[in-house]
């Protein structure tokens, strides 16, 4: 109890990190991931050796359903004997997909008495006193009063053999073996398949009368586990392996960036000329008007045009934006890639804008204030008080806008650009399993959103302690 | 040198007519304002919040645009449309209530960045004078330091002569002790003193009245957006003539 007590102020630290220290930091941590692991392990193991749920009664009725659905409608002689058969299950053991069960086989042993009476069916094929042979059904009928015979000759015999259980659907159905059914219906499986290929009839007749099915495939031995895993890979395979379908992640990934990039550096250079139009205006316009002259005119239009341009982007979808580039103003363009490039730079811009023009106006009056009573003129104060400052402030934000952008661009497949998502779209479409493309794709802009989250917040941290 | 009110010395500031209106006039922050300040004065001024004070000391280098009036500055309208601010304002160095030193630079950085940037001093020859300053001030020592390593009463002797970097004629105080903890008022005031014995003009808007009665050559009480009452230091406090004086100091004192 009192080691509890202990943890708790170590949690609540580790969720400050301000307070944190670096070292019970990496001891947390430490001990979070081993937990995690541990459970996954457990988890993991949980499901590979998921104790079996078959009881031995269970098993019984299991083995005495299995081998009656495995004798055909028509062989009353092994159905006859089959219910014969005595079943003693020992134990049951096995996983949730397979058992393995020792059962004690009591049967009587009629295959044996066939044999022995082989030749009298042999008979049967030379006809009748009178010379005639006999018909089908007086064979037939024959032959069932010799298995009577047979069945109250046979031996009692008791085998131990081993049955296989496996869960298919979510029930459990007996493996039948040859072995097992064999047993079962007293041997005249391998009677059977000394007489099915035989030319005389009356053995024919015989082998209808004792036909048994058994399984002639291995049994699927995996765990639930071990299926879903193999599932798993293949369909990893066929989606990345087969016919290198992770080159077009990676080139869709690879042009995915190289939007990203492009389009951030127009948006920067549009938004730095935005901004400085913009926060002119507002900061130093009014002392121009007083001045008079033609600057300030030129200023206002200028203010006016930066003004519609962030309303018209910001209050239009962007996806409406790149169609209308790319259908409308660039349709001399041929390459979807520059459009997008430009459609996402103009968009970024506006919004870039704003943050510098954000960060400019909380940049205290009485700076912009000190520099110009230092005899700086108005471009000289934002070069060198005005502008180091903003760049401070607005760095995460901007940080965070390329993170924006990053998936922003996942609509780049409306111009017929093969980015990141469209390849995992295409893949979807050829290989027609939408699971592993599209979460593929996901994780991809989600490791790079997280490790470029990771390194703002890094950046942030830098920047607030060289304030202090 | 405050004994002698009546300065020979040449008008350095002569304001004609200030008047500076917000809102298109509804609101009159200056009325009508004349003074002139000659060579090595120390004019302190005071009145009550909202008398205009600080306005009339932020026209004088045209942080705040005159609606109308004149300012001449050594002799040239710098009210003037046609007059390049930039050229007057570097001799006139300002101190703020809040500091306003950059926080992304250090200390001699602060001081160095005009005088580089618009005196085109080398690098070399700024800092000796930067460093000679803040020895000064008893904080050279403090050069490497960031703004924010600072106490107030550090930052606004920074803020002093960094304004004293660019060699001014004329330095303007906009409540420089108002922002400080009582016990960093006296090491500002030190430092303002051996500025005025040195010979330096000042123009000082303060709510200290030990300084302006110690300091001053002059004392200017503002009120209404007008200048109510001027006088030597002695005779102000001692017998001041307008009421509103009387009322005002009658509060302070």
């Amino acid at each position: 109890m009192k080691g509890v007590a202990n943890v708790i102020p170590f949690v609540l630290e580790y969720a400050d990190m301000t307070v944190c220290n670096k070292k019970k930091r990496i001891i947390i941590s430490v001990i979070v991931a081993v937990a995690i692991v541990a459970i996954a392990v457990f988890l993991v193991f949980k499901l590979n050796a998921g104790s079996s749920d078959l009881t031995k009664e269970d098993a019984v009725s299991l083995l005495k359903d299995g081998i009656d659905s495995a004798i055909s409608k028509d062989s009353e002689i092994a159905r006859n004997i089959s219910k014969t058969t005595v079943y003693t299950v020992n134990s049951v053991d096995g996983n949730d997909t397979l058992c393995e069960a020792d059962v004690a086989v009591e049967y009587y042993d009629i295959g044996s008495e066939i044999v022995k009476n082989m030749e009298a069916i042999v008979a049967l094929e030379e006809g009748t006193a009178d010379g005639k042979p006999l018909k089908s059904d007086a064979v037939k009928s024959i032959i069932r009063e010799y298995a009577s015979e047979w069945q109250k000759n046979a031996e009692k015999k008791t085998e131990n053999i081993k049955a296989i259980f496996t869960k298919t659907g979510g029930k459990w159905q007996l493996y039948k073996s040859r072995e097992i059914v064999n047993l079962s219906v007293g041997g005249i499986v391998d009677v059977y398949e000394s007489i099915e290929k035989s030319e005389i009839k009356a053995q024919k007749r015989l082998a209808s009368l004792i036909l048994v099915r058994y399984e002639t495939n291995e049994p699927d031995t995996r765990t639930s586990f071990e299926k879903a895993w193999d599932e798993l890979k293949a369909e990893f395979k066929l989606n990345f392996i087969d016919e290198a379908r992770w080159k077009m992640i990676l080139d869709g990934f690879l042009n995915t960036l190289k939007i990203t990039f492009v389009s951030l550096i127009i948006g920067i250079l549009i938004g730095i000329i935005v901004a400085a139009v913009r926060s002119s205006f507002d900061k130093n316009g009014e002392e121009m008007k007083k001045r008079g002259g033609i600057g300030y005119y030129i200023i206002s239009f200028f203010n006016v045009i930066c003004k519609i341009y962030i309303t018209l982007i910001r209050g239009t979808p962007v996806v409406v934006q790149l169609l209308i580039y790319y259908f409308i103003i660039f349709v001399s363009i041929k390459d979807g890639t520059v459009v997008a490039m430009l459609a996402f730079g103009f968009n970024s811009g506006a919004y870039v804008a704003e943050i510098f023009r954000g960060g400019i106006m909380s940049i205290d009056q009485g700076q912009f204030e000190a520099g110009r009573s230092l005899g700086f003129n108005y471009v000289s104060t934002m070069r060198y008080v005005i502008i180091p400052q903003v760049f401070k402030t607005v760095l995460p934000t901007l940080c965070n806008e390329f993170i924006t952008l990053l998936k922003e661009t996942s609509i780049a497949g409306y111009v017929g650009i093969v980015d990141l998502t469209k390849a995992g779209d295409l893949i979807r479409g050829r290989t027609f399993s939408a699971f592993m493309p599209l979460i593929a794709v996901a994780l991809v802009y989600l490791v790079c959103v997280v490790v470029l989250t990771y390194l703002v917040g890094r950046l942030e941290r830098r920047l607030r302690r060289s304030e202090r | 040198m405050k004994d002698n009110f009546e300065y020979t010395g040449e008008v350095i500031i002569d304001v004609k007519g200030l008047k500076k209106h917000y809102l298109g006039g509804k609101v009159k922050a200056l009325n009508g304002v004349d003074c002139q300040i000659k060579k090595g004065e120390v004019v302190v001024v005071i009145g009550p919040s909202g008398s205009g004070k600080s306005t009339f000391l932020r026209s004088l280098n045209l942080l705040e645009i005159p609606t109308q009036g004149t300012i001449l500055f050594e002799g040239k309208n710098i009210t003037d449309k046609k007059t390049n601010i930039n050229l007057h304002r570097r001799k006139m160095g300002m101190v703020f209530q809040h500091f306003y030193l950059f926080p992304h630079k250090t200390i001699i950085d602060n001081m160095t960045l005009a005088p580089i940037k618009v005196l085109k001093k080398s690098k070399q020859e700024a800092e000796k004078t930067a460093m000679e300053l803040l020895d000064r001030v008893g904080l050279a020592d403090r050069a490497t330091a960031y703004p924010s390593q600072l106490s107030g009463g550090q930052k606004q002797r920074v803020a002093i002569v960094r304004s004293l970097a660019m060699n001014p004629d004329v330095m303007l105080f906009d409540e420089p002790t108002s922002a400080l903890d009582p016990e960093m008022v006296g090491e500002v005031l030190d430092v303002m003193k051996s500025l005025a014995a040195d010979g330096m003009t000042m123009v000082v808007v303060t709510h200290e009245m030990g300084f302006a009665r110690e300091v001053g050559s002059r004392v200017v009480f503002m009120d209404g957006g007008v200048i109510v009452e001027e006088n030597e230091p002695h005779e102000f406090f001692e017998h001041p003539q307008n009421q509103r004086t009387v009322d005002f100091l009658r509060k302070v004192l």
